[in-house]
C-alpha cells in the first residue's frame, strides 16, 4: 500500500515549493515538485533597456544575491562584445567570491541544519562532553571551552523556558531521524547562532565593493562603479573579514561537516539526482577569453565521474515545458534563446 | 494611518528582563542609541527605548508572510547587527512564522501558523514580504490570484486571512508595499502592493530589499509606544522616508556646484562627483540611505558610485527607469521616445514648418491682397 | 475703447487704436524675459552640459546659480501670468479675455486664419486686436505655463520636507502623477510644447508685421496699432469700438486735423 503525502510549503528555501510524494514501505517511491509561484521575468524584462537588464534579474533571488546579476551583465556585455577592465573583473571576482562565503555558510547553518540537529536535544548535552568533542574534531575551535556551551545552553533554557518557541515551533524536535548525540546538537546550536553574527559581517564584504547586501548596486554593463571604493581602507577591511571569515570555515565549519557527516552517512547516496552535472564554470582569471581562462572551468561530468570532464556545447541546451506550466506553440524542446514563455496551469 | 489595537499593552505580567540577561548591557545600549537616533529621538528617549525592549511581557509574535518576493527583504533582515540577529530573532520578537527560518516545513509550518494566529489574535504583527499576484493564469486550473499558492491558498487568499486579526501589518520591501519588481509594465501576474490588494492599511518600509534598520526601528518605536510611527502619504514612516536621498546625499556640493559624472569611469568619477547626469534619482525619493547606509553603516549605491534607482518610491521599476538616463521614456501608443527627442521633435518640426511658410510666402507675395497693404 | 486718427506724410489718415495698457506690454516683455531665463536655466537644470564649476565643491555653484535663478525667473513669470489674466477682464485690455478662450466661434475663426494663412486663399480676416488663431496659441501658451507653475511648485516642494506650505501645494500634484519622476517629466516635455507654441508665435509676430499692417509689434511695445483709414472697413472682431459704423469718426478725423495744424 502506498500513501501520498503532500509537503507545502517547503521552508528555509528562497521561493515557493511544494512537493507529493507517494510512499511505500517507508521508502519515497515516487514525488513531484512544484515551484508555486511565478513572477514572469522573461515577460517583462522584454522591451527594457539592456543596462537595466541585471539590475532586474538580480531579484530574481534574494538569497543568491548578486549571481545573477553577474550573469545577466555578462549576457549583455557579450551580446555587444564589451571586454571589461581587469580591475573590474577582479572586483566581480571578489564580489563573487564573497557570495560563495556567504551563501555556503547561510545554506548549511540557517537553512539545512535544523534538519539535522535537533535543537530540543542539546538542553540534554553535557557542556563539559560537548567540548571535548568541539576540541576532537578541531583542536583549534573557537569558543569551545565548557563554558562556552554553558552560555548557549543556558540561552537556549531560558528560551524555551520562556514559552515561546518562535521559528522552533513546531519542529520534529524528538523524531528518531535525527541521529546526533546531545552535544554533538549542542555544538551545532552554538554554531548556528555564531555563523548567524557572522553572516551578517559576510555580507558586509559585499557591501565594500556592491554598496550594500543582499542586491548589490555597483554593477554596471562595461565594469564596476565602486572606484572610490579602491583604497586601503576599503581593501584593508574586505581581507579582514576576508579572514575572519576563513577562519571559522577552517575551524567551525568543516569541523562542523565532519562531525556531523558520520551520524548521516546514509544520506549521502539520496538524491543525487541523474547524477550528472553541468557548471559553466567562473571566476576570469587575467588575460584569456571566456570560458577558456575559467578558474572553476566550465564543463559537465556524467554519472558522477569526476576524473573526466566533458565540454559544454551550448547550442544543445534545450527547455521542455512537458511537466510545467507552460505551453509551447509547438510541442518541440526550445534552445533558451528562442524560448517561449506563455504560462499555462493545469493545477497542483 | 495604520490599524494599530489600542487594547493590546505590552506591559503586562511576566518580566522578560531575564531573557535579555545575557545581552552584553554595553552592547544593548549601544543599540538603544542607534535606533533612537534612526526615530530622530532626542537621547533622552535612549533609557526609555532600553526599557522598551526589556520590560515588554511576553515577545510580540511576529508572523512573517512571503509571497511573490526573492527573500531578500528577510535576507536583510538577518543583516542587523544592533541588536544581533539572535537577540532579535530569539528574545526581542517571537518571530511564530517565517518559511526561511523556521524548522517546521508542510503540515508542521501550518500548524504553527494556525496556532501562533489563534493565541495571539489581534495581538500579532504580520510582516509581509513580496507583491500579492491578483491576475488569473491562463489555463484549465487557472483561479484569480493562482499565480501564487501556499498550502493550496492563493496567496491572496492566505493574506486575507492572517491579516485580518493582525495588531498591525508591516510591508518591507517595495514589493509588498507597492508591487515592486514583478509588477513592472506589463505585470503579467497582476502583482499588487498587500494594501490594495486587501484593502487593508499597513506600514511600509520599502527598498529593494529594504534596510534593516528601518524595520527594527519600526519594531522599537511599536515596543515603545504600542503604536507605529507617523507615516507619509504612502504608509511610510517619517523617520527614514521623510527626506530625499538628494537632499541628504555627500556627493550634494558636487551637484551644486556642477561638477558630475558624465560617463562612468572618467575622471569625476574617480572624484566621487554628482551621478546626476547618469541618472541618479536621488532628486526623486525618499529614503535615509546616506544617512544609515547598509550593512551596518558601511556604504550605499551612490558612495559605491552607481546613481540612486529609486527603489523606495511606488512603481520605481516603471518609473525610475531606464536607470542610467535622468528621465524615463514616453510610453504612449505609437511613441516610445526620450523626452528629448519627443521635444526635439515638435521643436525641430516646428521650425521646418516655419521656415517653409517663409519660404512660401516669399514666393507668394504678389498674391496678398494689395488693399491691405501698407504701401 | 477709442482710436485716434492722425495722417501720414503721404496724406493718407490713419488711425491709431490703443491696444492694451503700457503696463500690459511691460508684463510680455518682463515675461518673455521670464522665459528666455526659465528656458536655458531649465534646459541647463535637466542636462547640465557646458557650464561645470570650477576647483573645490564648496567654492563653485554652477548648478546652484541656475536654479536660483530658474527660481527667480519662475516668480517673475507666475507675476506676470497672474497679473495679465487680471488685466484680461479690465476695460484697460479691452476685456480681452474672451480672445484668448477657444471659444466655438473662436475656433471656427481661428481654422479659417489659419487657412488662409497656409494657402493664401479664402476669408482673411483682419483684426483690431489679437486674432483668433492667436488668441488660441496664446491660451495654449498660458496652460503650459500653468502646467509649468504647478509642477514646478511640486518639484520645489520635493526638497522642502513635510508640512511646509510648499508641501502642502505640490504634494497632491506629486500624488497625482505618481511620483516626482513623472512630476519631472512633465515639467521637461512641457518646456518644449512651450518652445513650440512660441516659436510659432514669434514668427506669426514677425510674419504678420511684415505682410500686413494691421499687427505692428508696436501693438506690444508701445501698445497701439496704427492702420491706414482705408483699411478699417475690413475688421472682422468684434471688440471695441465698431468704427465702419461709427460716423462721428470723420469728426475726430477733422479735429486731429486741426491739433496737427496748430502744432505745425
Ligand atoms: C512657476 C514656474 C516654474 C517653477 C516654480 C519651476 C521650478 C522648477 C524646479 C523646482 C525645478 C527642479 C530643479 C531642481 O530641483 O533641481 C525645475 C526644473 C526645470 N524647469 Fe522649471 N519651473 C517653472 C517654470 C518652468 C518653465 C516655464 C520652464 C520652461 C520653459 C521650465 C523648465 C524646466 C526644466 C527643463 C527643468 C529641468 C527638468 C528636468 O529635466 O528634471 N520651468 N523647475
Ligand atoms: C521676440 C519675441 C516676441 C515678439 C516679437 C512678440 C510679439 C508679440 C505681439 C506683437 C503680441 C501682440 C499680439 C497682438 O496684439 O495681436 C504678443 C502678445 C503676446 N505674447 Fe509675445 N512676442 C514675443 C515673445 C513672446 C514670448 C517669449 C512669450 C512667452 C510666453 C510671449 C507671450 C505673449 C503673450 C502671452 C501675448 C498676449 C499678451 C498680451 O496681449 O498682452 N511672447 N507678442
Ligand atoms: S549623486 Fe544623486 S542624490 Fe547625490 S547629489 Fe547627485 S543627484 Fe543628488
Amino acid at each position: 500500500m502506498s500513501e501520498r503525502h503532500v509537503i507545502d510549503p517547503i521552508t528555509r528555501i528562497e521561493g515557493h515549493l511544494r512537493v507529493e510524494i507517494e510512499v511505500e514501505n517507508g521508502h519515497v517511491k515516487d514525488a513531484w515538485s512544484s515551484g508555486t509561484l511565478w513572477r514572469g521575468f522573461e515577460v517583462f524584462l522584454k522591451g527594457r533597456d539592456p543596462r537595466d537588464a541585471w539590475f532586474i534579474t538580480q531579484r530574481v533571488c534574494g538569497v543568491c544575491t548578486e549571481v545573477h546579476a553577474l550573469a545577466s551583465v555578462k549576457c549583455v556585455e557579450d551580446a555587444i562584445g564589451i571586454k571589461i577592465p581587469d580591475n573590474a573583473r577582479l572586483i566581480r571576482n571578489l564580489i563573487h567570491g564573497a557570495q560563495y562565503l556567504h551563501d555556503h555558510i547561510v545554506h548549511f547553518y540557517h537553512l539545512h541544519a535544523l534538519d539535522w540537529v535537533d535543537v530540543v536535544s542539546a538542553l540534554k548535552a553535557d557542556p563539559k562532553k560537548t567540548s571535548e568533542l568541539a576540541n576532537s574534531v578541531n583542536p583549534n575551535a573557537p569558543k569551545s571551552g565548557p563554558g562556552d556551551f554553558k552560555v548557549t545552553q543556558d540561552k537556549l533554557k531560558k528560551f524555551v523556558n520562556a514559552g515561546q518557541l518562535g521559528p522552533l515551533t513546531n519542529g520534529y524536535w524528538g523524531h528518531p531521524a535525527y541521529k546526533l548525540p546531545p552535544e554533538a546538537n549542542l555544538m551545532a546550536v552554538s554554531h548556528y547562532l555564531d555563523a548567524l553574527a557572522l553572516q551578517s559581517r559576510v555580507a558586509r564584504l559585499h557591501a565594500i565593493f556592491g554598496a550594500k547586501n543582499p542586491h548589490i548596486q555597483t554593477y554596471l554593463v562595461g565594469g564596476v562603479t565602486c572606484v572610490n571604493d579602491l583604497n586601503a581602507d576599503r581593501i584593508g577591511e574586505f581581507i579582514g573579514i576576508l579572514e575572519e571569515t576563513k577562519s571559522f570555515v577552517d575551524n567551525v565549519y568543516i569541523p562542523d561537516i565532519l562531525a556531523v557527516a558520520p551520524f548521516y552517512l546514509e544520506w549521502a547516496g539520496i538524491g543525487g539526482g541523474l547524477k550528472n552535472y553541468l557548471s559553466y564554470g567562473m571566476f576570469p582569471q587575467k588575460g584569456g577569453e571566456e570560458p577558456g581562462n575559467l578558474w572553476f572551468p566550465r564543463g559537465y561530468i556524467k554519472n558522477r565521474d569526476l576524473t573526466q570532464v566533458y565540454p559544454v556545447d551550448v547550442s544543445k541546451i534545450e527547455e521542455e515545458v512537458t511537466h510545467s506550466w507552460y505551453k509551447y506553440a509547438k510541442d518541440a524542446p526550445l534552445h533558451p534563446s528562442v524560448g517561449e514563455t506563455d504560462p499555462w496551469y493545469t493545477g497542483i | 494611518m495604520c490599524r494599530v489595537k489600542k487594547e493590546y499593552s505590552l506591559k503586562t505580567v511576566e518580566d522578560r528582563l531575564g531573557i535579555l540577561e545575557s545581552l552584553d548591557r554595553r552592547e544593548f545600549l549601544n543599540f538603544c542609541a542607534k535606533i533612537t537616533a534612526t526615530l530622530g529621538l532626542a537621547s533622552a528617549f535612549i533609557p526609555k527605548v532600553a526599557k522598551a525592549i526589556e520590560q515588554g511581557a511576553r515577545k510580540p509574535s511576529v508572523i512573517w508572510l512571503h509571497f511573490a518576493e526573492c527573500t531578500a527583504d528577510s535576507e536583510a533582515f538577518i543583516r542587523s547587527t544592533y541588536p544581533s540577529t539572535e537577540e532579535l530573532l530569539l528574545n526581542i520578537l517571537s518571530v511564530d512564522y517565517h518559511e526561511t527560518l523556521m524548522a517546521a516545513s508542510g503540515e508542521a509550518a501550518e500548524g504553527a501558523l494556525k496556532s501562533a494566529m489563534a493565541e495571539n489574535k489581534g495581538k500579532y504583527l504580520a510582516v509581509c514580504e513580496g507583491a500579492i499576484p491578483m491576475a488569473t493564469p491562463p489555463g484549465p486550473a487557472g483561479v484569480p490570484g493562482g499565480y501564487l499558492t501556499l498550502a493550496g491558498k492563493t496567496g491572496i487568499e492566505l493574506a486575507r486571512e492572517v491579516l485580518k486579526d493582525a495588531a498591525a501589518v508591516i510591508c518591507v520591501g517595495t514589493c509588498s508595499s507597492f508591487g515592486g519588481v514583478q509588477a513592472q509594465r506589463p505585470n503579467p501576474t497582476g502583482a499588487v502592493g498587500v494594501e490594495e490588494a486587501t484593502g487593508i492599511a499597513t506600514l511600509k518600509i520599502p527598498g529593494c530589499p529594504h534596510n534593516v534598520i528601518n524595520s527594527v526601528a519600526t519594531i522599537v518605536n511599536y515596543l515603545l509606544l504600542g503604536s507605529l510611527p507617523a507615516t507619509d502619504k504612502h504608509g511610510r514612516p517619517l523617520f527614514a522616508f521623510g527626506k530625499r536621498v538628494h537632499d541628504q546625499c555627500q556627493r550634494r556640493a558636487h551637484f551644486d556646484a556642477g561638477q558630475f559624472v558624465e560617463k562612468f569611469g572618467d575622471e569625476a568619477a574617480k572624484q566621487g562627483w554628482c551621478l546626476y547626469k547618469v541618472g541618479c534619482k536621488g532628486p526623486q525619493t525618499y529614503h535615509n540611505c546616506p544617512l544609515v547606509e547598509y550593512n551596518d553603516g558601511c556604504s550605499w549605491p551612490v558612495k559605491g558610485g552607481h546613481p540612486c534607482a529609486g527603489c523606495s518610491e511606488p512603481q520605481f521599476w516603471d518609473n525610475m527607469q531606464p536607470f542610467y538616463e535622468r528621465l524615463p521614456d514616453i510610453h504612449l501608443p505609437g511613441v516610445e521616445a526620450s523626452a528629448d527627442k519627443v521635444g526635439f521633435t515638435l521643436v525641430g518640426g516646428a521650425a521646418v514648418g516655419v521656415a517653409a511658410h517663409a519660404a512660401y510666402t516669399f514666393a507668394n507675395r504678389k498674391k496678398f491682397d494689395g488693399t491691405l497693404k501698407d504701401e | 475703447m477709442s482710436g485716434r486718427l492722425g495722417v501720414f506724410e503721404s496724406g493718407e489718415t490713419y488711425l491709431v487704436v490703443r491696444t492694451r495698457p503700457l503696463v500690459a506690454c511691460f508684463l510680455h516683455w518682463v515675461l518673455f524675459l521670464s522665459i528666455v531665463v526659465l528656458t536655458i536655466t531649465g534646459y541647463y537644470i535637466g542636462d547640465p552640459e557646458f557650464y561645470y564649476g570650477q576647483g573645490e565643491a564648496y567654492q563653485a555653484f554652477a548648478m546652484a546659480e541656475m536654479r536660483l535663478y530658474h527660481l527667480y525667473a519662475s516668480w517673475a513669470m507666475a507675476f506676470v501670468l497672474v497679473s495679465r489674466f487680471y488685466l484680461a477682464f479690465t476695460e484697460s485690455c479691452n476685456h480681452d479675455i474672451k480672445q484668448f478662450l477657444p471659444t466655438p466661434k473662436n475656433i471656427v475663426n481661428a481654422v479659417k486664419l489659419a487657412i488662409y494663412f497656409v494657402t493664401l486663399r479664402g476669408e482673411g480676416a483682419h483684426y483690431r486686436f489679437i486674432n483668433p488663431l492667436g488668441g488660441i496659441g496664446i491660451f495654449m501658451m498660458a496652460v503650459f505655463m500653468l502646467t509649468q507653475t504647478i509642477t514646478g511648485i511640486s518639484l520645489y516642494s520635493a526638497g522642502t520636507g513635510a508640512g511646509s506650505l510648499w508641501w502642502v501645494l505640490g504634494s497632491p500634484i506629486d500624488s497625482l502623477l505618481e511620483g516626482q519622476q513623472n512630476v519631472r517629466l512633465i515639467h521637461h516635455l512641457v518646456m518644449y510644447f512651450l518652445m513650440f507654441v512660441i516659436l510659432i508665435h514669434v514668427y506669426m509676430q514677425v510674419w504678420k508685421n511684415s505682410v500686413f499692417t494691421e499687427s505692428d509689434i508696436s501693438s506690444i511695445i508701445a501698445g497701439y496699432k496704427i492702420f491706414p483709414l482705408s483699411q478699417i472697413g475690413h475688421f472682422a472682431d468684434y471688440y471695441g469700438l465698431r468704427l465702419t459704423e461709427d460716423a462721428p469718426a470723420k469728426k475726430r478725423m477733422d479735429e486731429v486735423s486741426t491739433a496737427r495744424e496748430k502744432d505745425e
